[in-house]
């Protein structure tokens, strides 16, 4: 809101003064007075006033933006941008040089503007206050006829020329050069102060902006890119199943070259994917996709610096030197739309109990940097943590993902792996005569086995008595923190065996780490890793799956499900086939800042 | 005819039997040596061997000379087998790299080799186990662990009761880390049946063996299926000192009452089954009174047991306005679980 100046109050109440003495004069009985001066002309009052987008269309105008342009609501508050895109190609995160790098790199920035104040006293001075939250965390520029210039980069404020407001409209345009975190909620608050050589203030004004929050993408997001690393003949059946099924979703499908990264194949681990969205002019809003490189340090990590870190398309690198799989991207997931959050809440895994089987509890989390910054991203934070601390590698997909579940009034669901099925899958085979029936069929290394042999193995079968008491503890957490319905929680077939030290593994090709495709064609296709169970007439593992997965959908929004091997590329090093690709996906046609 | 079958040919079984002596005898840890001799013994060849390494051999006296001999004989026999044992794939940095995490993992691997790799896995351990490189530093080290859990567990989840006394004496050797101690321990329980109580036992009541070991212990009762090891838990719990013991006595319980674990087991131990369920159960519910604090461990504990009648327990302490709020919040705490695996089991 543009103040009225003390001022221009002062000099009105000069005049009236003056006014009045002349009048006492009148009152004098003495000679007749000399003829009345000729009135003061009071300089036009000076409106100090600065503007931002506060009705997120795109523009900024004098007037449309001034009501609310000092808050944040659902309706009103203007939106900045963590400009960590990479415009010019260099390399580097473009909040990282003190340039506007092209007409790219100044469209990210959120326009400010100075209203003209040709009032305003040549000796006058003009500052921009900053938050002391957001001081040091953003950059403003100024454009001085189409050439931009740092104006402030650290400390309290900065200050404009006076002339430059007095002569027209000031631009300046900002960007966040931080990330969320605990100790800055992405918001700045800057306030325009005019004072008087004699430091008197002049006029004020104050303005509120919030950086646009990073939205993790989905399973529920159709898919545009699916990325896959070849690592040769091992994994040619999941690559070719995946490949058929992009082209069938109307994705785009990349395959990342297993020898220029050290045949690492686990990309889902590397980063996870994601999108910014910021108003914009002309059209609803403004998109840019965004990588969030998690801590891993291993070879395929440098892929997306590589291949997906561009012009509009953001890159957060790695905050932690922590290198523990707990920080895995398999170990970070996103619900779909809650009541709270609409965006869905982010999921993360971890917590502190003893292994399976006993022993001294042992914390295991995802490394306090991470936690603090999802907890600060508030359109899906914070996080909720379940308990995969048990498991070796230790992550959220190896037990529970997310599923479009278009029969389902909230339109998703959350498959969940169950010991418990896939065992009783196996007794209904043996007690329908197939004790006999090989699992794992022609695998070597000692893999093929029988039904009876895994019914009767009481270690394997205690260890997995256990496990299912901790997914079911993971269950209760999610119906108690999300509110999910029983029947919103889908059980799936899968064992897990001690991979040492008590840490659990897939003991089966673990059916719930799958690879989730909605398509804007409707159809959602799932690749899931074939089970390899016993034959009865058909794989039972696949039959209870199918059968646990295909209620979630209807005629006009089906599922297509596709068993895909990925046993010696993936599920013998300890994962599975979404452990194996990384996504790009198409974020919902809403407004976070709607929420 | 070549020389090693004309030595075969006049080599009598006495001489076999002094080519065991000796190897037996190399002082634990002396590669060099053992292989050394261990070479002698190669050439009498497996069918001379295999009898001096049958599981009869395996006594607190001879088991290490009938390990060695049957070590001796797989490597003449399953040279295969013994290549992947020597060389585990999980171990090897070029390979664990690819894991998805990244870390070193054997223990999946070996043991779907089968029983057959034990004996060599305790050769290792006993003689070879620096023979073998390992990475520099940190990693080396890991490595080194890796192997160490898996040769001590892989026992008890073949399980292969042959390796008892090779358990005992790793359990019983305050030589031994304390890690591996408690592994040996828990393997014990699973490969020794009733026979592994009193080593057992003897730890957990000595008061100066160090608590993680005593821990390991309790634990380890509860995979000795039979009335013997709920009765040594039982007769433990109420004064057991220690949080963590008591905690892993709890735990074991669970494991020892596993209905999945008792199906596993066969039909034919339907009568035990029932009974050490019940009886697990039972210890269970009356522990959530004295200790209301292990709740969750507890509350996992029976959800194993999944014994039904536990549940009316469980929910009458809940109710039991004499009982303190701490137990009834406690067991209030378990029902929901309780439930939801009683409804699996059903």
């Amino acid at each position: 809101m543009m103040r009225f100046t003390r001022w221009f109050v002062a000099t009105a109440l000069l005049a009236a003064a003056f006014g009045a003495c002349k009048r006492g004069g009148s009152d004098d009985d003495g000679p007749p007075a000399a003829p009345p001066a000729p009135p003061v002309t009071p300089p036009p009052p000076l409106a100090v006033d600065l503007d931002v987008d506060t009705n997120r269309n795109g523009t900024v105008h004098a007037s449309d933006d001034e009501t609310g342009e000092n808050g944040w609501t659902s309706t009103q508050g203007a939106v900045f941008y963590f400009n960590i895109d990479d415009d010019d190609n260099n390399n580097s995160e473009d909040h990282l040089d003190t340039a506007v790098n092209g007409s790219s790199d100044a469209l990210d920035l959120a326009r400010i503007v100075i209203r003209h104040m040709p009032s305003l006293p040549s000796n006058a001075t003009l500052s921009i206050a900053v938050s002391a939250g957001a001081q040091g965390r953003v950059r403003v520029f100024r454009n001085d006829g189409g050439s931009w210039s740092s104006a402030y980069a650290a400390g309290a404020s900065f200050l404009v020329p006076a002339s430059l407001a007095i002569a027209g409209d000031v631009e300046l345009g900002i960007e966040a050069r931080e990330r969320y975190s605990p100790a800055w909620d992405g918001r700045v608050t800057l306030v325009l102060e005019a004072r008087d050589v004699t430091n008197a203030l002049l006029g004020t004004d104050t303005v509120l902006l919030k950086c646009a929050p990073w939205l993790m993408a989905s399973n529920l997001w159709p898919l545009e890119d699916l990325c896959v690393v070849n690592v040769g003949s091992s994994n040619s059946a999941f690559r070719s199943t995946l490949s058929s099924t992009c082209s069938s979703a109307g994705a785009t499908y990349v395959e990342i070259p297993g020898a220029s990264y050290s045949q690492d194949r686990w990309v889902q681990d590397s980063h996870e994917t994601g999108a910014i969205y910021l108003p914009a002019a002309g059209v609803p809003r403004r998109r840019i996709d965004n990588v969030l490189q998690l801590s891993r340090w291993r070879e395929v990590d440098a892929w997306c610096q590589n291949s997906l870190w561009g012009p509009d398309f953001d890159f957060v690198l790695r905050f932690s030197t922590n290198t523990s799989s707990m920080n895995y991207g398999g170990n970070l997931e996103v619900t779909g739309p809650l009541n709270s959050y609409p965006w869905g809440r982010i999921l993360i895994g971890g917590g502190t109990s003893s292994p399976i089987g006993g022993g001294t509890a042992i914390t295991r989390r995802f490394v306090q940097a991470y936690r603090d910054h999802f907890t600060a991203l508030d359109a899906q934070g914070p996080w909720l943590e379940i308990s995969t601390e048990w498991l070796i590698v230790g992550h959220v997909d190896e037990i529970v993902q997310v599923v479009p579940a278009p029969a389902n009034s909230r339109g998703w669901a959350v498959l969940i792996a169950s010991p418990d099925l896939a065992r009783a899958n196996l007794q209904a085979a043996s007690d329908n005569g197939g004790g006999n029936l090989t699992v794992f069929a022609g695998r070597g290394g000692g893999w093929q086995t029988t039904v009876s042999a895994i019914l009767g193995n009481s270690a394997l079968m205690t260890y997995n008595d256990e496990v299912q008491t901790r997914i079911d503890g993971v269950r209760a957490v999610l119906q108690g923190q999300l509110g999910l319905a029983s029947s919103e929680i889908i059980e799936v077939p899968v064992l897990f065996e001690d991979s040492g030290f008590g840490g659990a593994v897939a003991y089966n090709p673990g059916v719930v780490n799958l690879v989730v495709i909605p398509s804007t064609n409707g159809t959602t296709y799932l690749v899931i890793p074939d089970p390899e169970g016993p034959d009865q007439p058909g794989d039972v593992w696949q039959a209870a799956t199918t059968a646990a997965i295909q209620p979630l959908y209807t005629a006009g929004s089906p599922v297509s499900i596709i068993y895909t091997d990925i046993f010696n590329a993936y599920h013998v090093n300890l994962g599975e086939a979404h452990c194996g690709v990384n996504f790009v996906r198409t974020p919902p046609a809403a407004d976070w800042w709607d929420d | 005819m070549n020389v090693l079958l004309l030595a075969l040919l006049i080599q009598s079984p006495t001489d076999v039997d002094a080519a065991l002596d000796k190897l037996a005898a190399v002082r634990p840890g002396d590669g060099a040596a053992y292989v050394a001799a261990r070479e002698k013994v190669l050439a009498f060849g497996p069918e001379a061997l295999a009898p001096r390494g049958a599981p009869d051999r395996w006594t607190a006296g001879g088991w290490v000379r009938a390990m060695a001999a049957e070590a001796c004989r797989l490597r003449l026999a399953n040279p295969e087998l013994a290549a992947a044992v020597d060389h585990p794939e999980g171990l090897d940095p070029a390979r664990y790299r690819l894991f998805r995490h990244g870390e070193p993992t054997v223990m999946p691997a070996l043991a779907r080799l089968g029983a057959d790799a034990v004996a060599l896995l305790i050769e290792r351990w006993r003689w070879t186990f620096e023979l073998h490189s390992y990475s520099d530093g940190e990693a080396g080290e890991k490595e080194r662990e890796t192997l160490r859990n898996a040769i001590l567990s892989l026992p008890g989840r073949v399980p292969d009761a042959r390796t008892r006394h090779f358990l005992a004496e790793v359990l019983a050797s305050k030589e031994s880390r304390d890690a591996w101690r408690r592994d040996a321990a828990v393997s014990l329980g699973m490969t020794g049946g009733t026979a592994a109580l009193p080593p057992l036992t003897a730890i957990l009541d000595d008061g100066t063996q160090p608590a993680p070991v005593r821990e390991a212990c309790a634990r380890a009762l509860g995979r000795i299926a039979d009335a013997s090891a709920l009765d040594a838990i039982r007769t433990r719990l109420a004064g057991e000192k220690d949080a963590q013991v008591r905690r892993s006595f709890l735990h074991g319980l669970g494991i020892l009452g596993s209905a999945w674990g008792w199906s596993a087991r066969g039909k034919e131990t339907a009568g035990l089954a029932e009974s050490m369920r019940a009886g697990c159960a039972e210890t269970l519910v009356d522990a959530l009174k004295k200790f209301p604090a292990e709740s969750e461990t507890i509350g996992i504990a029976l959800s194993m047991t999944a014994w039904e009648p536990s549940l009316a327990a469980v929910e009458s302490i809940a109710a039991d306005s004499s009982a303190s709020p701490e137990v009834r919040a406690a067991a209030a705490q378990v029902v929901p679980a309780l439930k939801k695996s009683l409804s699996r089991k059903r």
